[in-house]
């Protein structure tokens, strides 16, 4: 069985399944096709499942109301993130604003 | 489907809790924060929660600064804090531009702005104190 085991790779399968294939009679070959378009057929019935993955592979949009919610709440949560960060980004240019030894008003337009 | 919901909705709380805090009235601040923002101290509870957030935010880097940093971030305080936003955000800008300055010029330009200044104080020094008279309000006519 080891020694078996150890001639069998990936190749080896293919080539096995393959040359299987080929000794399916016609009966057999034409089942398994229609198996298939049916299942293929089932497949697109369902409606696409929304998911993060599909996002820049199939740009799906949202089919039901819970959807939708998910949508609209990533979408604000991405917006808040984004402002957080921005916000967040401005404190080191704050600080040295307020610590530079030039004074404030060189930066500052009052007039503005 | 749910999971996710619940998940988005998390991160957002979280999210939200970092961009906006509630209002803070001024005797519930850490005291660290307190001594960063003691020049605020009396228009504190007038300021909008943003703002608020924000100043806390540069307050927790204020332990951090040395005693002349510390003295020109509290001296600036104010000043900052009645800016408008387009205004702080022009500042920032022109802060970062000043920054690609090659280092020789922007000496310069400190060197400038510190002449600049002891001339000013200088001037306002050698200047008389001019005292006004109050100027007595014009009596009606009597008819």
């Amino acid at each position: 069985m080891k020694k078996y085991s150890q001639h069998i790779n990936h190749q080896h399968i293919a080539r096995l399944l393959t040359h299987s294939t080929e000794q399916l009679d016609g009966n057999v070959v034409s089942a398994l096709q229609q198996a298939r378009a049916v299942a293929l057929q089932r497949q697109r019935v369902h409606a696409p499942a929304f998911s993060l993955s599909a996002i820049g592979h199939h740009a799906h949009m949202p089919h039901t109301p819970s959807q939708w919610v998910a949508t609209a709440i990533l979408l604000a949560a991405i917006a808040v993130g984004a402002i957080g960060y921005w916000q967040n980004a401005q404190v080191p240019v704050d600080i040295e604003i307020l610590t530079d030894d030039l004074p404030i008003e060189v930066f500052v337009d009052q007039h503005e | 489907m749910n999971k996710l919901v619940a998940a988005i909705a998390l991160c957002c709380a979280l999210n939200s809790s970092l961009v906006s805090a509630s209002p803070e009235p001024w005797l519930t601040l850490p005291p660290a924060e307190r001594e960063a923002l003691a020049p605020l101290y009396q228009q504190w509870n007038s300021l909008p929660e943003t703002q608020q957030h924000n100043l806390r935010r540069l307050a927790q880097h204020y332990p951090k600064l040395n005693a002349a940093e510390k003295r020109r971030f509290q001296s600036r305080l104010v000043t900052w804090a009645q800016l408008t936003p387009a205004q702080r955000q022009a500042a920032r800008e022109k802060y970062r531009a000043f920054s690609q300055v090659p280092p020789e010029k922007r000496e310069q330009v400190k060197l400038m702005v510190k002449q600049n200044q002891a001339a000013q104080q200088s001037a306002s020094a050698v200047a008389p104190a001019t005292v006004t008279a109050p100027v007595p309000a014009p009596v009606a006519a009597q008819p």
